[in-house]
């Protein structure tokens, strides 16, 4: 015997579902947030070229003697390569503009070996694809003591190229703490350092050279007192060997040699990332699963409301259908199976609407903030820990009305209406 | 007395009623209150620098300082000094310098150069014990003295009168010491928890061998009234020598660049706002409805009685602003309990606050604000049920028509 | 001061979808306190109806309603709710007890809407709940009283205010013999004993026959008695 028209009751149903499905669709909104922090973060950390960096805790440009430093790294026999890299901030004249620009200073030659088959660099997780790279490779300009001919060879970001259309072999002026120097456009890259939003408030684009003459564009390359070679960067990125990447004891017996061997400097495995990550994004997770479970239990509350109210309301008609030979089981899956069903339906109908409330959401973030990663991932993982706490709930919390639909006594078959 | 009695009739339903507004209303609190903290903090700190301007290298943001440096520090200093309306300007250099920890380990932190009779005039640095390691002004000898953040005293187990060793690496792959005796302990208003130290401009030029240059990183400016900002301003920007290589910022704007970020976050905390009052609205119209629904015929018998519709009605709203006003006072309660909670945690585990931050902030316009919504939600929710069935004669009302 | 409720060739009709029922059809009384009147007829006849026009709960669709000579047909429903609360007073079949008030507190409800003081409220309240014989269970909540009691405190609850016409639809309807009696009894004192007018819709003959005056209905119109 079918009692399901008993409960679900048109507009009563429509406006339950409609409420479930928006507590759903809150849920899986911050359970999305949290998701994409965390997976982004860690695609972009499980992506990035290097094996280890070995830098300095704080953003300047502090470890001397880059040059030096990573050819020592890189004859250990167990390293494959390891190359130095700077960053800086720089003023570029373009379009009569003064335009500041993020530099990164690489040797090529040496940082290819860190790039995919398609281009794609990473270094600590930001990405630069790259179509046209340096035609001279080497770092002449450090060979030369920083003195003599340099490269001039600058790759700028595509962003600019499309604004201020420039193109391959265009002239640009870049200035900074060490000068003013002239550079050639030799291609172009897009990254995820620069874009719309907030980041543009700060800098324009950005753009790569040589690494020794960015170090003496932005005063890295000699000491200003006496003018001896100090050769700053800001990291060395490392690759081991095949052998020792697939040897976790022994590669991370070989960190911790690093480790003592330069006790200054930071040495970061691609675990340690990790390490860091978790704790910065726990904090996130905290609070977006509280949102989620309170939004949660107003859902299911008004859910379990309602079918109480109905419950109540049908009070008499329940003792009338066990007078005539309902069972108490009958009435149990009746009365349980269409709140499960209301809670089915409304979740699904979420899953849909979150889908263009995430897509919304990942809109609005790099809009704003110019940095292109996603800020919501709707997955099956994110859908099926939504669903546990949504199913989780609401069988618990529908088994009230449940109960006291069964509990309902035939005594009372003739009793007046509940209200009065 | 009719009143709360309605509210007792059925508790389920009141107590989902309040509890969906409260929770609701607790949440948006919560959200309002985080960005309203970041924006309050944001200010104090500010303002806890004492600045009423800050000049940066050209092209440089307030946040992103780390990277830029500016040349002849103290020819800029002196010039600024002669600028009418000018009490006081302080240069910084920040370099990081590497310090051996009690527990054997190398630690970097960062190390402001600066000139301490200048300082004093600012609040950033506030000194917990000792003295700064100068009296006079900076006048380009190197002094040995320096101040030790207390977090940094911990880490290495130092103390007042100690004296603490400096490594700078060299690009040979060794490192330099430089030994500074530790006059005094301090905290920095903007990083409490912060591990740095103080030592004079001109030493930490020569250690660092920028000397020659003269480089630093910023120059902080107090005036003597802050109407007379625009005024050094446009000195800055239009006749001061060095012109060319700033960037001027006022408070106020380095205010702005910080609720740049935290307008993302008020954005983004509007779906959330959405769906929670939508949920809120839903779920109070529903049962509200499905109560009136049962209490139709009373509703006829009240009329009949004698008592005006527009009496019934105004009761039928009142019921519904004592719910809304109930769940109000219960998502206060909640909301302060889990940003207590939540605020203790960040400090615990993650971030100690600095002494005038907060987390969270509740204005009272804010809680004005969530009062009015919550009367607004009961007025929505509640007024086209009650206008409905009070368009409806007493007669009808007793002969039952179903919604 | 006697209030005199008069109707004149007064018509109610209603659609039911694309049927027309007219439920009074030109139907005319005159009713003042001091009378003692039953409505009687058959289901459907219209009883409630006219009770219904009698007591200004209800618009005709076409006639008049006068009371005490002016004429009320065109005054909104709500503006005559102040006299429905101190002049007629309203009894059901189905006692219509405020489910969330004691008994005291649902007899002191329409003197405290009517602008009496509490104390004065209270006090009548439990005189009128004396009077039907309620006194004891003045704190107890309708769900706590049988039917017979819940009419009763129903009865004293029309008398808060002091109304010149008691209008009962059916008031024995809902109650065993024994209660019936009770309350008829009741009814038949107040026109009595204390003067006021008295409107039973009934289709009982033992509640008939203590009337003064009966109307017999029939497919709404009157029949018998005036």
């Amino acid at each position: 015997m079918s009692l399901s028209w008993l409960f679900l009751k048109g507009r009563r149903v429509v406006a339950t579902s409609v409420a479930v499905m928006l507590s759903a669709v809150l849920v899986l909104s911050m359970l999305s947030v949290s998701e994409a922090l965390e997976k982004s973060a860690e695609k972009r950390e499980r992506a990035s070229s290097e094996d280890i960096l070995l830098t300095t805790a704080y953003l300047s440009n502090g470890i001397p003697g880059g040059h030096a430093l990573s050819e020592e790294i890189s004859s250990d026999s167990n390293v494959t390569v390891a190359t130095p890299i700077s960053l800086a901030i720089a003023s570029a004249l373009v379009g009569g503009e003064d335009l500041p620009l993020v530099g990164v200073g690489v040797i090529p030659g040496e940082i290819e070996k860190f790039m995919g088959e398609d281009g794609v660099l990473f270094i600590s997780g930001q990405k630069m694809e790259i179509s046209d790279f340096f035609e001279e490779k080497g770092d002449p300009y450090f060979a030369g003591g920083y003195k003599g001919r340099w490269t001039g060879e600058i790759l700028l970001d595509e962003v600019l190229k499309g604004k201020y259309g420039l193109r391959k072999g265009s002239r640009i002026e870049l200035s900074g703490p060490g000068g003013r120097m002239n550079f050639t456009v030799s291609g172009f890259f897009s990254t995820t350092l620069t874009g719309g939003g907030v980041v543009s408030y700060y800098v324009k684009g950005a753009f790569m050279v040589h690494l020794s003459e960015l170090q003496a564009l932005s005063g890295l390359a000699l000491s200003p007192d006496n003018g001896t070679v100090v050769d700053r960067c800001w990291g060395i990125l490392i690759k081991v060997s095949e052998k020792l990447r697939e040897d976790n004891e022994a590669f991370e017996s070989f960190a911790s040699s690093l480790k003592a061997r330069y006790p200054l400097y930071k040495v970061i495995t691609l675990q340690e990332r990790f390490k860091r990550l978790d704790e910065q994004y726990n904090l996130v997770k905290v609070y977006s699963f509280s949102i989620s479970f309170i939004s949660a239990s107003v859902g299911l509350l008004f859910l379990l409301a309602i079918m109480y109210i109905n419950v109540q309301q049908k009070g008499q008609l329940l003792r009338v259908l066990k007078a005539i030979g309902a069972s108490n089981r009958d009435i149990f899956l009746e009365v349980y199976l269409s709140s499960l069903l209301i809670l089915f339906v409304s979740f699904l109908s979420a899953i849909l609407v979150s889908y263009f409330v995430a897509g919304y959401i990942n809109d609005y973030f790099v809009s704003s903030t110019g940095i292109d990663v996603s800020y919501a991932i709707l997955n099956t993982s994110v859908a099926l820990k939504a669903f546990l706490i949504f199913a989780g709930l609401g069988a618990v919390l529908n088994l009230y009305p449940t109960f006291k639909a069964v509990r309902i006594k035939l005594e009372g078959v003739r009793a007046p209406p509940e209200r009065w | 007395m009719y009143l709360t009695g309605n509210l007792k009739r059925r508790p389920l339903r009141t107590v989902t009623i309040i509890l969906t507004i409260a929770l609701a209303i607790s949440i948006n609190i919560s959200l309002s209150s985080l960005s309203s903290g970041l924006s309050y903090s944001a200010r104090e700190l500010i303002e806890d620098v004492g600045m009423d301007l800050i000049v940066l290298p050209r092209g440089t943001a307030p946040l992103l300082m780390e990277l830029t440096t500016m040349d002849w520090g103290h020819r800029m200093w002196e010039e600024i000094m002669e600028i009418e309306h000018v009490e006081a300007a302080a240069p910084r250099y920040l370099s990081y310098l590497f310090v051996r920890c009690s527990d054997g380990n190398f630690t970097e932190v960062p190390v402001y150069g600066i000139m301490p009779e200048m300082e004093m005039k600012f609040t950033q640095f506030r000194i917990k014990e000792g003295f700064y390691f100068t009296s006079g002004n900076d006048s380009g000898e190197v002094r040995d003295g320096a101040l030790l953040s207390s977090a940094l005293l911990k880490k290495t187990g130092l103390g007042v009168g100690d004296a603490v060793v400096f490594h700078i690496p060299t690009p040979e792959g060794g490192w330099r010491e430089f030994s500074f005796q530790i006059t005094g302990e301090y905290t920095d208003a903007l990083n409490e928890d912060g591990k740095e130290a103080l030592i004079s401009l001109t030493t930490l030029q020569v250690i660092t061998g920028v000397r020659e240059k003269d480089t630093i990183s910023e120059i902080l400016i107090k005036l003597t009234d802050e109407r007379w900002e625009e005024d050094v301003r446009e000195y800055l920007t239009q006749q001061f020598t060095y012109r060319d290589s700033i960037t001027v910022y006022s408070e106020e704007e380095i205010y702005e660049e910080v609720q740049r970020i935290v307008d993302i976050l008020d954005n983004f905390s509007l779906i959330i706002y959405l769906l929670t009052t939508t949920i809120s609205l839903i779920i109070f119209s529903t049962i509200f409805i499905i109560n009136l629904l049962e209490r139709r015929e009373e509703l006829g018998v009240l009329n009949i009685l004698g008592i005006p519709r527009r009496a019934i009605a105004s009761g039928v709203l009142a019921e519904g602003i004592l719910y809304s006003m109930a769940g109000f006072v219960l998502a206060l309660v909640l909301s302060n309990a889990f940003m207590r909670g939540f605020s203790s945690i960040v400090q615990k585990y993650y971030w100690k606050l600095p002494e005038g931050a907060t987390l969270f902030y509740s204005s009272l316009p804010a809680t004005l604000y969530f009062f009015l919504l919550c009367i607004a939600i009961a007025l929505v929710s509640t007024l086209p049920g009650a206008l409905y069935y009070l368009k409806k004669t007493p007669v009808e009302l007793i002969r039952g028509e179903s919604v | 001061m006697n209030v005199k409720v008069e109707l004149r060739e007064v018509w109610k009709e209603y659609r039911m979808g694309q049927v027309t029922v007219a439920a009074l059809k030109g139907v005319s009384i005159t009713i003042s306190r001091g009378e003692m009147v039953a409505i009687t007829g058959p289901s459907g006849s219209g009883k409630t109806t006219l009770l219904n026009m009698v007591g200004c709960v209800d618009k005709p669709t076409r006639g008049r309603v006068l009371i005490d000579g002016e004429d009320v047909t065109p005054t909104p429903l709500d503006r005559l709710a102040p006299l429905r609360l101190k002049k007629f007073g309203f009894i059901f079949q189905r006692f219509y007890l405020l489910p969330t008030l004691s008994a005291l507190h649902n007899v002191m409800f329409p003197m405290l809407k009517a602008g009496v003081k509490r104390a004065e409220a209270q006090k009548r309240a439990l005189e009128l709940l004396d009077t039907v014989g309620m006194r004891e269970r003045a704190t107890h909540l309708p769900y706590q009283l049988s039917g017979g009691e819940q009419q009763r405190v129903a009865i004293a609850r029309a008398l808060a205010n002091d109304p010149d016409i008691i209008l009962a639809d059916e008031p024995t309807g809902e109650l065993d013999s024994e209660s019936g009696r009770v309350v008829v009894e009741l009814l038949h004192r107040l026109w009595k004993d204390m003067g006021r007018g008295v409107v039973v819709v009934t289709h009982q003959s033992e509640i008939a026959s203590r009337c003064r005056r009966k109307i017999v209905m029939r497919d709404g119109r009157i029949v018998g008695g005036r």
